[in-house]
């Protein structure tokens, strides 16, 4: 299945542009990115947002403990009562963009693209990106887009719908118990690896890239470049968190050559 | 057959049945608890295939309907009857002669609507009338 686009990740939808992860990120590489922190409290949000969703689906098939990887499909046509869809979506490309997901609030109806039918961490993504959308933007479907800053919003929402998958389909929690399990299953401590890591050790980084995210990567159902993300996000490192940013966007470069 | 669009209109009775493309979506969600990516796989179809048939945008072949049945554990009829797809005898028996061509649709446009009692009693019927001839093969 030939999968267009170069980000795992990417989607887009009802709610305008594709992620722009992968093509700002290259653009601005090394680039302190001070729009990021300020919008640190605004994730925290999508964070909350996307665990108490977590909790409900946990609540309402009774279950005490997670189970990885988050079933995604069934949580969203069960506990969270939406409705999911396999379809073309190719009559919304535009500019170049791949459509891939798309959202009907008032029908309360995800649509992701039969094109990431097949690819398994994909459609999770695209599903969980979309289920951002619902949960985070419902309220204000189709008023930003007429806005003289659509644009620059468009991009914000596009940023926390990924924020919100990854939060999904990685919960916080479960993500800082697992890192270092698999850190420890390679030989590395996980704060070892990362002190590592932040000096740009290569044997460090090279078991980061080559084993320790590709178990990642299985455990929770993302592509390697969502787990890393994670590692971001989270600033397990949190004193060399600037560091961590900058290195990791060089990872990320790496991984998404490497994948070509 | 032509494809036709089982979407309800908004005009329709609140009484109106689930469509069959719902009914088979909440089969799928409620009693079997599967995805439509792994029914997918089981039907040995793509997943759009399966979306499009609980969205009312496709009709399953003859083939996928039996599947459908035996793989969700509802009876053919009630698939035959929600997709407006008759079994392939009705087809068969109608065009097998210039007199069962005019005759078949006279008789089941008479017959439409009954009951199953009384389809019941149109089968003894037919049987009565056929043995009474004598040699007929069923």
């Amino acid at each position: 299945m030939n999968a267009p686009g170069s980000d795992p990740d990417a989607t887009s939808g009802a709610f305008g542009r594709p992620d722009g992860q992968s093509s700002s990120d290259s653009a601005s590489l090394g680039d302190p990115p001070p729009a990021s922190l300020h919008l640190v409290p605004l994730m925290r949000k999508v964070e909350n947002t996307a665990w108490k969703q977590v909790l409900r689906c946990l609540e309402s098939e009774r279950r005490e403990a997670l189970c990885l990887p988050v079933p995604i499909e069934r949580w969203v046509e069960g506990p969270l009562n939406l409705r999911l869809e396999i379809a073309d979506l190719s009559h919304l490309d535009h500019d170049g963009h791949t459509v891939l997901g798309a959202t009907v609030v008032s029908t309360r109806t995800i649509r992701i693209s039969d094109r990431v039918a097949e690819q398994e961490n994909r459609f999770r993504f695209t599903v969980a990106h979309e289920l951002g959308h619902i949960s985070l933007h419902a309220h204000l479907s189709g008023k930003f887009r007429d806005s003289a800053d659509g644009e620059f919003l468009a991009d914000r929402y596009e940023r926390e719908a990924d924020r919100f998958a990854a939060a999904f389909l990685v919960p916080a929690n479960a993500f800082r118990q697992e890192f270092p399990r698999y850190a420890a299953s390679c030989g590395i401590e996980a704060r070892e690896m990362l002190d590592r890591v932040s000096a740009e050790d290569p044997a460090a980084t090279k078991v980061l890239l080559d084993d320790v995210l590709p178990r990642l990567s299985k455990r929770f159902g993302v592509a390697s470049s969502t787990a890393l993300g994670r590692l971001r996000d989270l600033q397990l490192d949190g004193n060399r968190a600037m560091v961590m940013h900058r290195i990791l966007r060089k990872l990320h470069a790496r991984l998404d050559s490497g994948r070509s | 057959m032509s494809k036709r669009s089982s979407k309800p209109s908004p005009s329709a009775a609140p009484t109106r049945p689930v469509p069959v493309g719902e009914l088979l979506r909440q089969r799928r969600i409620d009693a079997m608890g599967k995805s439509v990516r792994d029914v997918a796989k089981l039907l040995g179809v793509a997943p759009i295939h399966v979306s499009d048939i609980e969205t009312g945008k496709r009709v399953p072949s003859e083939e996928l309907l039996l599947r459908f049945a035996s793989i969700y554990k509802l009876s053919e009829a009630t698939l035959r009857a929600g997709f407006e797809r008759p079994d392939a005898v009705v087809a068969e028996i109608a065009s097998e002669s210039p007199t069962a061509a005019e005759k078949v649709p006279e008789f089941l446009r008479t017959a439409r609507g009954m009951d199953s009692n009384q389809w019941d009693q149109l089968i003894a019927e037919a049987k009565r009338i056929r043995s009474s001839i004598g040699g007929l093969k069923p």
